[in-house]
């Protein structure tokens, strides 16, 4: 894991797309948004008597970060090793990371669906709610793991305030 | 004209929290939300304004708190539901002070005196008032709850 240290990751340039002006702030700005999502979702503490109404209120902020974060992490996968400066055992595992956090944000997004029908009985609600934590805790690995990746290595480059958002 | 509307955003939170507060602390005292003419203390009128803020300034074309593409994509995904939450709202309100509007007629002075064996048919008469009450009031606070959750999202951008 070592030798990745002070390597140069190039970007691709994107038009129109959610990246900010330069790597750094694209960085940045990635690992801001899936700290935000990590907050709404440990804000979430659901409890087995809430009504469909009181989780679509309760899930509403992860809900809409969602979209953003979605976008993010398909940048994030999108980003290769150029120029031979980078390795590719980084680019693989920063995928492989990627690929852990859509399916977790798939199988949450599946069972808040669930969740949020009034029509669930309690045994489902309850069976919903365990795939939920279960999924949560994956996610924030996940994520973690992103953050440990996107940030570890390039701390010194993009400057402190990556750094600060990486503890 | 941002700050202007964040502001109105905001102050109609504060507003409606204050409201779902004092309910839920006494519940009875909606009934004076339903019927009085300032705007400011009117539950109604308070639920109305929200939503026509929401739907015509905050979701409008121009997009007036300049949301970036994602968060604007993220807020319009949430106009239906919104709506769903509001019009429970409002149909609450509406059967509520149907009732309540009917109740006080039953209490009219121009009515007997009960007797013997009317306790009952009171009792229920209240019940009946009281359950739709409750039933506003959740409709209510669970409207507030999904415009706060919608406003914590803007505040953190």
């Amino acid at each position: 894991m070592n030798d990745h240290h002070a390597k140069v990751i190039i970007f691709p340039a994107r038009e129109g797309g959610s990246w900010g002006s330069t790597p750094g702030e694209s960085l940045r700005d990635a690992v801001e948004e899936f700290s935000e999502l990590e907050r709404c979702l440990l804000q979430l503490a659901p409890q087995r008597s809430w009504s469909a109404q009181r989780w679509m209120i309760a899930s509403t902020p992860f809900r809409m970060l969602l979209i953003g974060a979605s976008k993010r992490l398909k940048d994030l996968r999108d980003t290769n090793p150029a120029d031979g400066q980078t390795t590719m055992s980084w680019a693989f595992e920063l995928n492989d990371a990627c690929l852990e956090t859509e399916r977790c944000l798939n199988d949450i997004d599946v069972c808040l669906d669930m969740l949020q029908r009034p029509d669930a009985s309690f045994a489902e609600r309850a069976r919903e709610i365990e795939m939920f934590a279960s999924s949560r805790s994956m996610l924030l690995k996940a994520l973690g793991r992103i953050r440990y990746l996107t940030t570890r290595d390039f701390t010194a480059e993009l400057g402190e305030n990556l750094g600060d958002l990486h503890q | 004209m941002r700050k202007q509307l964040r502001s109105d955003l905001d102050e109609r939170e504060r507003r409606l929290r204050a409201m779902v507060a004092r309910y839920k602390a006494k519940p009875s005292a909606i009934d004076s939300s339903l019927d009085v003419d300032d705007i400011t203390l009117n539950v109604e009128a308070t639920v109305e304004e929200i939503y026509h803020i929401m739907t015509s300034r905050v979701c409008s074309d121009d997009n007036p708190l300049q949301l970036n593409a994602n968060l604007k994509e993220a807020f319009e995904a949430q106009e239906d539901e919104f709506g769903e939450f509001y019009l429970s709202a409002m149909t609450a309100i509406e059967a509520y002070k149907e009732v309540l509007n009917n109740y006080n007629l039953l209490k009219g002075d121009a009515l007997p005196r009960p007797g013997r064996g009317d306790l009952p048919k009171i009792k229920d008469d209240v019940h009946v008032l009281i359950d739709e009450r409750i039933a506003c009031i959740k409709a209510i606070a669970e409207f507030h709850g999904k415009y706060a959750a919608m406003l914590a999202v803007l505040r953190a951008h």
